[in-house]
C-alpha cells in the first residue's frame, strides 16, 4: 500500500500545475466560455507538444506509455485549473480505441490523437438522457459496405470541434437492451451530421448532434458488431473516474481559495477564519476533499491495474459527485457576496462541479449500481 | 500509488482472518454482548496476543513484530470485520505504547511495552476531568514533587476501562504557575496504589466508564513520562495516533457488524412479502453507507500510511475520527429507521430483532462524536493547526 504519487507522477503533477497556471489563467477560462469553439488551437498544440494527448498511449502510437493512473493525476490538475476544451473527450475516446480497435484503427487514429491532429468526442447519450442501454435508439442500418446513421445525440461534449465522434448506435434488437449496440468512429464532417451547442450551466460546449442519413464505412466499427455495450461500460468507467479526478482538483482548489479568503477577510475587526462557524465549514470541506482523493485514486488504481472495478468506480463517482457539490457550496457560504459575483472565480467552480456531477452518472445512478453489486 | 497489499500482508491478513473466524463465533459474540468488558473478552484478547499481532507496528526490541502501521491497520480492520472485542487492546497500544515509544525512557519502554503487547497489563487513560473536557489543558489534578516521588491529588471522570486497568496513563498539573498548556506532565500511575478510588458512572451506552479519585497517591519519579511540563504536547501526539485508528470504522457499535446485520434485515421479506431492499430509497441509503464505509476505511489506512512515514497524524486522525464516528451514528440511525417499531426492542425482549445490536448501537454511538475529543474540537484542530487559521 502506498497512498502517495510516485516520482514521475509528482513531476507530472508539478509540471502540469505550472503549465496550466501559465497557459490557462481564469481570464482564459472566462474567454472560452464565451468563445464558440471553447478552446484555442494554439493551446491545443502546446498540450500536444508536452505529450499529454499520448500520456496513456503506448510509444508505438506516439504516446509516452503511461497508464490510467497517470492520466488521473493530470486530470486532477486540469480540474483544478478548469481547463476548457476537448482534452477529456479526446483522451477517453483514445482509451476506447486502444482497448477495442483493430491494428489498422489504432494505427490510423492513435498517432494522430497523440500528435494533436484530431479531436474526438463521445456521442453516447440521447434525448432519453440515461446511461442505460435502453436509452440508445440512434439507428445504424447497413447498406452495402457502409452504415447509415439516423437519430439524435444529446449532451455530447465538444462535438462541434471534433474530427471524429465515437457514436454509440443501435444496429439490432436482442433479448436485452444491451444487445444490438455498435460503436462507430464517425467522421464528424460527414454530410448529414449537424451540431448545435447547448447553453449549459458550465458553458462547457455540450452539443446536440443530429444524424440524418449520415454514412460511416463498415471498417469504422469499433469492436464487435451488435456487441458494443461492454465497451460502452468500460468507457463509462474511465469517464466516471476521469470526472472524479477533475472534481477532486476542483474541490481541492475551492478549499484552498476558501481558507485563504477566511484569513484575509476582516469582519468585526478580525479575520472571519477566526470564527469557529467558519473554521468548521473549512474543516468539513477538508473531510470531503480528503475522502474524495482516496476513493478516486483507489478506483483509478484498480482500473489501471486491470482489476474488477465496477463497484469501486461507482462508489467513487457517487461519493465525489456529492462531496464536490458540498465543497463548492460551503466555499460560497464562506466567500459570501464576493464569491457570487461573476468576476470572482468561485462561481466558475460551482457551475463546473454541477456539470461534472451529472455527467457519466450522478450519485443516485451510481448508488443503484453499488446496491446491485452488493446483491440487494 | 498502490491500494493493494504485499504478498506478506495478504498472508498476515489471512492468518488473522482464520484465527478470528475460529474464535469469534455467534455464540461468543452473544456472550460478549451479555458481559461487556469481562473475562470472556480478556481471555480471548490474551489468546490473540500469543500471535503477537497487537505489537505488529512495534519494534522487536520491545517485544513487537517490527512491522508497519499499515500492517497494524490490516489487523484492526480484520478485528472490526469480525467484530472481535478490542477494548482490552487498543487504548494501551494506541496511546500508551505510542507515547512510550515517542517520549518514554528506555527503562519504561522495556518494562511496559511487552506487557501491553501480551495484554498482560490493561491501561486506562486519565485525561478528562469534571472541569476539563474539551478544554483538556485546564485540568487541575495536581502532581507535586516530594523527594523521589510525585504526590497526586485530584479527580478524573468518564474514564473508560478503569474498572479493570492495572495502570493509568495520567495527565496531571506539575506547575500551576505556568500557562495552562505548559504545566502538565504525563505519569504512569499504578491503579493498585493506596489512595486510588473508583466509582462507576452508569451511562446510556454499552461502554463502561468511571470516575477516579486520587487522594495523596504516591507515584515514583521514574514514572514521569518524557519531560516535566511537556505532557500536553506529548498527549497531542498520542491522541492523534488514538484517533487515526481503524477500530473507529469497522469495529464497535455502528461498525461493520451493525451494518452487515442491517443489510441482512433489509433483505428479509417484510409485511406484504417484499423485502425493504427492493425499495429504491432503502437501496440508495444502504449503498450510500457502503460507500461511506469504504471512504472511512481509506481514511484510516491513510493515517497508518502517514505514521509509517514518520508523520504524527494530527490532521489525518482528526479527519478520520470525524468521518468514521459520524458515519457510525448514521449507520445506527438508519438501522433504527428501517426497523420501525421493532427498532425499540432491547436485549432480553421477546420479538427482539438482530440480537438487539442496532438498538444498542443507536444508544452507544451517541458518545462517539464527543468521546476521544469532540468532533467540534477535531474541526478546530483541522482549522487552527492544519489550515493555520487564526485561533
Amino acid at each position: 500500500m502506498d497512498l502517495g504519487l510516485n516520482e514521475a507522477q509528482e513531476m507530472l503533477k508539478k509540471s502540469a500545475r505550472e503549465f496550466l497556471e501559465k497557459e490557462c489563467p481564469k481570464s482564459f477560462v472566462r474567454a472560452m466560455e464565451e468563445a464558440e469553439k471553447g478552446y484555442t488551437p494554439e493551446l491545443w498544440r502546446k498540450i500536444a507538444d508536452v505529450g499529454w494527448l499520448g500520456l496513456a498511449l503506448p510509444e508505438k502510437y506516439g504516446g509516452t506509455g503511461g497508464n490510467f493512473l497517470d492520466l488521473a493525476v493530470l486530470l486532477e490538475e486540469m480540474g483544478r485549473a478548469l481547463l476548457p476544451g476537448p482534452f477529456f473527450s479526446t483522451a477517453i475516446c483514445s482509451l476506447a480505441i486502444l482497448e477495442a480497435g483493430t491494428d489498422e484503427q489504432k494505427a490510423e487514429f492513435l498517432p494522430k490523437i497523440a500528435s494533436g491532429d484530431i479531436i474526438m468526442a463521445l456521442a453516447l447519450t440521447e434525448p432519453s438522457a440515461t446511461y442505460d442501454a435502453s436509452g440508445i435508439s440512434l439507428s445504424a442500418e447497413r447498406q452495402e459496405d457502409h452504415y447509415v446513421l439516423n437519430g439524435a445525440k444529446l449532451f455530447v461534449n465538444d462535438a462541434h470541434v471534433a474530427d471524429y465522434l465515437l457514436c454509440v448506435a443501435r444496429t439490432g434488437k436482442g433479448a436485452k437492451p444491451e444487445d444490438g449496440i455498435t460503436i462507430f468512429a464517425v467522421n464528424a464532417k460527414e454530410s448529414g451530421i449537424s451540431c448545435n451547442i447547448l447553453k449549459t450551466i458550465a458553458a462547457d460546449k455540450q452539443c446536440e448532434v443530429l444524424f440524418e442519413k449520415a454514412e460511416v464505412p463498415q471498417k469504422n466499427i469499433l469492436g464487435a458488431l451488435n456487441k458494443g455495450w461492454p465497451l460502452v461500460e468500460k468507457l463509462m468507467l474511465w469517464a466516471a473516474v476521469g470526472k472524479c479526478a477533475e472534481m477532486l482538483g476542483q474541490s481541492q482548489k475551492a478549499l484552498e481559495m476558501t481558507v485563504e479568503y477566511a484569513k484575509q477577510r476582516i469582519q468585526f475587526g478580525r479575520p472571519i477564519g477566526s470564527f469557529q462557524a467558519v473554521q468548521h465549514h473549512c474543516a468539513n470541506m477538508l473531510v470531503d476533499v480528503d475522502s474524495s482523493r482516496f476513493i478516486t485514486y483507489e478506483a483509478a488504481w484498480k482500473l489501471s491495474e486491470g482489476l474488477p472495478s465496477a463497484k469501486e468506480v461507482s462508489m467513487a463517482k457517487a461519493w465525489v459527485s456529492d462531496a464536490t457539490r458540498r465543497v463548492v457550496a460551503l466555499g460560497h457560504q464562506v466567500h459570501g457576496g464576493i464569491g457570487f459575483t461573476k468576476e470572482h472565480d468561485m462561481q466558475l467552480y460551482f457551475r463546473r462541479a454541477k456539470a461534472a456531477e451529472v455527467l457519466f452518472g450522478d450519485g443516485d445512478y451510481h448508488r443503484e449500481i453499488v446496491a446491485r453489486e452488493m446483491g440487494l | 500509488m498502490d491500494f493493494g497489499f504485499t504478498p506478506e500482508q495478504g498472508k498476515l491478513k489471512k492468518e488473522i482472518c482464520d484465527f478470528l473466524t475460529r474464535e469469534v463465533t455467534e455464540d461468543f459474540l452473544k456472550g460478549i454482548d451479555e458481559e461487556g468488558q469481562g473475562e470472556l473478552s480478556l481471555s480471548f484478547s490474551r489468546r490473540l496476543a500469543r500471535n503477537g499481532w497487537p505489537g505488529l507496528a512495534i519494534a522487536k526490541e520491545y517485544g513487537g513484530m517490527g512491522g508497519s502501521y499499515v500492517d497494524f491497520c490490516i489487523f484492526e480492520e480484520e478485528m472490526g470485520l469480525h467484530n472481535a472485542p478490542y477494548d482490552d487492546i487498543y487504548p494501551a497500544i494506541r496511546d500508551v505504547a505510542t507515547g512510550l515509544l515517542l517520549f518514554g525512557s528506555e527503562e519504561q519502554k522495556k518494562k511496559y511495552i511487552p506487557a501491553i503487547i501480551a495484554v498482560e497489563d490493561l491501561w486506562c487513560l486519565g485525561y478528562t476531568e469534571p472541569e476539563a473536557g474539551s478544554d483538556l489543558a485546564s485540568l487541575s489534578t495536581r502532581a507535586i514533587r516530594n523527594g523521589d516521588d510525585y504526590i497526586i491529588n485530584g479527580q478524573k471522570t468518564f474514564t473508560s476501562f478503569a474498572h479493570r486497568a492495572q495502570f493509568c496513563w495520567l495527565m496531571a498539573r506539575t506547575d500551576p504557575g505556568l500557562p495552562k498548556h505548559k504545566g502538565i506532565s504525563i505519569f504512569i500511575l499504578d491503579m493498585r496504589a493506596p489512595g486510588v478510588m473508583r466509582r462507576d458512572l452508569p451511562v446510556m451506552g454499552v461502554s463502561r466508564v468511571s470516575e477516579l479519585f486520587f487522594d495523596n497517591v504516591c507515584v515514583p519519579k521514574e514514572n514521569l513520562v518524557g519531560e516535566e511540563n511537556r505532557g500536553f504536547y506529548q498527549a497531542a501526539h498520542t491522541l492523534a495516533a488514538h484517533r487515526a485508528g481503524m477500530d473507529r470504522v469497522m469495529g464497535r457499535q455502528g461498525g461493520w457488524r451493525t451494518f452487515r446485520e442491517i443489510v441482512r434485515f433489509a433483505k428479509e421479506p417484510r409485511h406484504g412479502g417484499k423485502p425493504l431492499s427492493k425499495d429504491p430509497v432503502v437501496r440508495q441509503k444502504i449503498a450510500e453507507l457502503a460507500i461511506e464505509f469504504e471512504v472511512a476505511r481509506l481514511l484510516a489506512y491513510r493515517g497508518a500510511w502517514a505514521q509509517d512515514r514518520g508523520i504524527s497524524p494530527t490532521n489525518e486522525g482528526a479527519v478520520s475520527k470525524i468521518f468514521a464516528t459520524e458515519m457510525q451514528r448514521r449507520v445506527a440511525g438508519f438501522g433504527m429507521e428501517i426497523m420501525g417499531l421493532y427498532g425499540q426492542l432491547a436485549r432480553g425482549s421477546k420479538y427482539l430483532p438482530l440480537a438487539g445490536n442496532v438498538e444498542a448501537a443507536f444508544r452507544d454511538t451517541v458518545a462517539y462524536t464527543f468521546a476521544g475529543g469532540s468532533n467540534e474540537i477535531q474541526r478546530n484542530i483541522i482549522a487552527t493547526r492544519g489550515f493555520r487559521l487564526p485561533a
